[in-house]
């Protein structure tokens, strides 16, 4: 199913994420508080990366290994010539922008205009084989205590899947088994497409700053499949977001071909190399013999003992072998023997679990397990943007998936509901800052569903979201910042992941003076307006106004798309343009202009000592990290 | 200081000879791809010294830098534009394209002057800028004697001057190409300095875009936006003050203008002739420059498809080049090194942006020009 099937290539080497961090906390949104330190390095200041461009870039990435829809793979070229080809993005165009929902929502951030090309390197030319464009989706089953002695997001880790689009096919691709395969089961012209990023290096001061470790797999797209998850077999904790030997959210897969394959890359626990690995920084934590199986009593709980009578092996997990997350793309596949089959349907499912060999000859303890009685319930688009620009209701609508041992539930209900007011989203910086932090999740009234809802045959509902304006109830940050719950009836929430929420930003109608806009841009973007336009200066605005009209009139998956937070709504954009298109007109601000012109130029000296001058503020612990915390509290009400 | 006739820019002998003898249209694309090859080969030295200057310090000589590199474009998109107008394709997108630094320019003579990248000073500035730009005939707006035209040696505005009249000369049958290939943009270029290139008149008009833009004419420094042209623009970095009309003196401008402060101590001490191979391998240094590299190949894709039947990707390639100098500014020049100068981008072609060879379309490159 989507990447996670037979026919698939597997690739390594490193993302860059190089977003601005400004706007990491929301109260430097407030335009009137805001001072140049927030521009800085530092907690105090601009948090850990206030020059960020918002690129996010797949660089040394390279094909690992390729799988056979029989089951076979391999890792050598002289068998199949994509092996050892690159992964790579644009060569022509900007690079892919990462951006987040809304600065109180830090959680589902989304790689947007990103291209990516299967390539072979000849010496000093480059023949690309297949390129597509990466859909805009949110990354998923996000967390932080992935890395044993890191904190902070350098510990994260987090899974983003999509879909390639627009695909193009070299004229003559070379004689390859796997794009035979690849190309022969490709639906509605996409691929399937899963990146795992982790070990991030967020110090500006380290090697490797803005770089982390990326593992991804490409697969054939099948029709009816969700783009941005697998709504297959969902393992969960049992409390909280990791096990008790620290293993997070998976999903495996078992089709009718009766291979089962689970998706580990995202899930085991690392820990600094052994002098073995040669490649990747962080290797798997040993965790003992890891099985995976049908668990025969299924009410048991995570930690509980399995073994004979009361869990069947299927196979063991080989998460400990060398290139295991890199060379596999944490992939482990089994071929169930018709003793196993009987135990995972038709006519019946045993929840699947993982078992941890324990040493002394103690019996094995489940590792993590299946969801209470194999429930999943997937939603998407899980961000959704939602704007009311002619104060008239518009309706939004996101597609619900109801599974139970990964087949879908016909008829399921489904239950929906809003989080209500969150108080202190979105900030942590320390030091004093004079601006409120705004409640969202309110006014509530502003989104309208119905609290439950059917599924139809094939398990899926559409969820109607009506929504009016919410008339600007954060003051200086447009919009609010909403979270829906789902489930299906019955479902716990534990089985869920801490910020598996659809979010929504919804617009609000009346946009307000544009003037200030420019202003908090430039205060939240500053590479802008430390390297290209000076958006709070008339004169610099003035100059640039075919550059900004240009910009802020691209489509939004274009990477060059401005703002590029993507926050603007479409009241506000439209005024911008019709601003930008009759500046002349605007007498009020061309007297600025003309001001500006005429003042001196600024005093060298003192310039460049602010332009030196870049501090180091105190080490930060992420900026993910940060909010992660902020919301903790605001759940529990501190 | 007088700049003698030797130490221009040199163009090889025989080639204006051979522009002479062309008897078509086919026998003129090669040295008009070498024009264009030759406009953006000042690109990376200029870009160099632009980005050697550190936020909000010397801003009249990064404007001048900066204002004097967006017209190179411009040059290099009208050569592209004649030499689409007679059918011909430009090919930017090869390694062979960009010039290895230091070293002569396209169609110079080996021997001759030598270009490299290196941060902005006022002696790169008089020693290799002004020698780029050097008129045929430059006017002295000092005291000194005007140059004397003495020429047995080949410029560019010779170089130019040849390729105008083999145009007349061979007329309107030339002009074959498909009209849609031409590239305007009238947010970057105001109509007046792009324009289609469709026949004998406007292919004139265009390359005397470039000459004026480039040196001047004898009589006026100044190009027809009133703006000086680039050999006067770097000029008054080294003097200090503005050009102006001024018609209290016999050749009616002086450099009397506004002042155009420049201080050395303010520039980033940036690596010379950077090459990536000189930055060690973990280092942000080298992850910067390598990005850099990346980024720029993109950024003559993005060129090569624009000239390439697609003019509507221009604003593409310029937004690619704004990225190349958050990149640069934020990722290469503000590394340190051992040796205490900072990290530069060495604008070397990376192999992993290359795009696929062209299929069918055969291209105007030929090394020799």
């Amino acid at each position: 199913m989507s990447y996670l099937n037979s026919v698939r290539l597997v690739f390594a080497g490193q993302f860059q994420a190089d977003p601005s961090t400004v706007n990491n906390e929301v109260r430097h949104f407030d335009s009137e508080y805001f001072v140049p330190k927030y521009q800085d390095y530092g907690m105090d200041g601009g948090w850990w990366n206030p020059n960020g461009s918002g690129a996010f870039r797949l660089t040394q990435c390279s094909v690992r290994s390729v799988y056979y829809a029989d089951g076979t793979s391999t890792d050598d070229p002289a068998k199949d010539p994509v092996v050892g080809m690159r992964v790579l993005d644009a060569n022509s165009r900007s690079a892919g922008k990462i951006v987040d929902i809304d600065p109180q929502w830090q959680l589902a951030s989304q790689i947007f205009g990103m291209q990516v090309r299967l390539a072979r390197i000849d010496g000093d030319s480059a023949k690309t084989l297949l390129s597509g464009q990466y859909a805009a989706a949110p990354f998923r089953d996000l967390w932080f205590s992935r890395i044993s002695g890191l904190s902070g997001d350098g510990a994260a880790s987090a899974a983003f899947q999509s879909v390639l689009t627009d695909l193009d096919w070299a004229a003559e691709p070379p004689a390859s088994r796997f794009l035979t395969e690849l190309r022969d089961r490709i639906q509605e012209g996409k691929l399937s497409i899963r990146l795992v990023t982790y070990a991030y290096k967020d110090d500006h001061a380290q090697s490797g700053f803005t770089f982390g470790t990326v593992s991804g797999v490409i697969g054939p797209y099948r029709s009816g499949e969700p783009t941005s998850f697998v709504a297959g077999r969902r393992f969960a904790p049992q409390f909280g977001g990791a096990s008790w030997n620290n293993i997070t959210f998976l999903t495996g897969v078992l089709g009718d071909d009766k291979r089962l394959l689970l998706d580990l890359c995202n899930a085991l626990p690392l820990e600094p190399r052994s002098k073995s690995s040669t490649e990747s920084e962080y290797d798997p934590v040993p965790l003992g013999t890891l099985t995976v199986g049908s668990l025969l009593t299924p009410s048991s709980p995570e930690g509980a003992p399995a073994g004979l009578g009361s869990f069947q092996p299927i196979g063991e997990i080989p998460y400990q072998e060398p290139g295991f997350l890199l060379n596999a793309g944490g992939i482990a596949a089994f071929d169930l023997t018709r003793p196993m089959q009987a135990n995972q349907g038709p006519n019946g499912f045993a929840p699947l679990a993982i078992v941890a060999g324990q040493p002394c000859g103690c019996p094995a303890l489940i590792a993590i397990r299946e969801t209470p009685d194999g429930l999943f319930t997937g939603a998407e688009p899980f961000v959704l943007r939602i704007d009311p620009h002619n104060k008239e209701p518009v309706t939004a609508t996101t597609k619900l998936y109801a599974t139970q041992y990964g087949q879908r539930v016909s008829f399921a209900e489904l239950q929906v509901a809003q989080t209500g007011e969150m108080d202190g989203l979105g900030t942590g910086s320390v030091g004093v800052l004079l601006a409120p932090v705004p409640a969202a999740g309110i006014p509530m009234s502003a989104l309208n569903f119905p609290a439950s809802l059917a599924a139809g045959p094939d398990g899926t509902a559409v969820l109607q979201i009506q929504a009016t304006p919410p008339n600007n109830p954060r003051g200086y940050v447009d919009g609010q910042l909403y979270n829906i719950t789902y489930q299906q009836a019955g479902q716990a929430r534990s089985a869920f992941g801490p910020f598996e929420v659809i979010a929504i930003h919804l617009r609000d109608a009346y946009p307000v003076p544009e003037k200030p806009i420019f202003t908090q841009y430039g205060n939240l973007y500053p590479i802008m307006s430390k390297r290209l336009v000076r958006l709070a200066d008339p004169a610099s605005v003035y100059e640039h106004r075919n550059l900004l009209t240009l910009a802020f009139s691209l489509d939004i998956d274009d990477p060059n798309y401005m703002p590029v937070t993507r926050d603007l709504s479409q009241g506000k954009q439209a005024t911008i343009l019709k601003w930008l298109a009759a500046i002349e007109q605007d007498t009020a601000f061309m007297a600025l202009v003309s001001a500006a012109l005429a003042a001196a130029p600024a005093a060298q000296g003192e310039a460049a000592a602010t332009a030196a001058a870049q501090g180091d503020g105190e080490a930060s612990e992420g900026g993910k990290t940060t909010f992660a915390r902020a919301l903790a509290r605001s759940r529990a009400g501190v | 200081m007088t700049l003698s006739a030797q130490h221009r820019m040199t163009v090889k002998p025989g080639i204006i000879a051979r522009i002479r003898a062309a008897k078509s249209g086919p026998d003129l694309y090669e040295f008009i791809q070498a024009a264009v090859k030759l406009e953006h080969a000042t690109i990376p030295p200029y870009l160099t010294a632009w980005f050697s200057l550190r936020r909000g310090t010397n801003l009249a000589a990064a404007e001048i830098v900066r204002s004097v590199v967006k017209q190179e474009m411009l040059h290099m998109t009208i050569a592209a534009n004649l030499l689409n107008a007679i059918d011909g394709t430009p090919g930017i997108n090869r390694p062979d394209f960009i010039p290895t630094y230091p070293g002569p320019l396209p169609m110079s003579v080996d021997d001759g002057m030598q270009v490299g990248l290196a941060p902005m000073s006022k002696a790169l500035v008089e020693n290799v800028f002004m020698r780029i730009e050097l008129p045929e005939h430059p006017q002295d707006y000092k005291v000194l004697a005007q140059q004397a035209a003495a020429d047995q040696y080949g410029t560019i505005g010779q170089f130019y001057d040849a390729i105008i009249a083999q145009i007349r000369s061979l007329g309107e049958a030339i002009f074959t190409g498909d009209p849609t290939r031409q590239v305007v943009d009238p947010v970057w270029f105001p109509a007046d300095q792009l324009f289609p290139v469709t026949n004998v008149e406007s292919a004139v008009a265009a390359i005397e875009i470039i000459k004026t833009q480039g040196e001047g004419t004898p009589a006026d420094p100044l190009n027809p936006s009133g703006v000086p042209a680039h050999y006067y623009r770097f000029q008054e970095i080294i003097k200090g003050r503005r050009l102006v009309a001024d018609p209290s003196t016999r050749e009616g401008y002086s450099f009397s203008g506004a002042l155009v402060p420049f201080d050395e101590k303010m520039v980033i001490p940036l690596q010379e002739n950077s090459k990536l191979a000189d930055y060690e391998r973990s280092s942000l240094a080298y992850a910067g420059v390598r990005q850099a590299n990346y980024t720029y190949t993109a950024m003559l894709n993005a060129l090569h498809d624009t000239f390439d039947g697609h003019p509507d990707r221009l604003r593409t390639a310029i937004a690619l080049m704004y990225e190349l100098k958050l990149v640069v500014d934020e990722k290469v020049t503000n590394q340190q090194l051992d040796s205490g100068k900072f990290a530069a981008p060495s604008f070397e072609f990376t192999p992993e942006a290359a795009t696929n060879p062209l299929l069918g379309r055969r291209s105007s490159v030929v090394v020799s020009a």
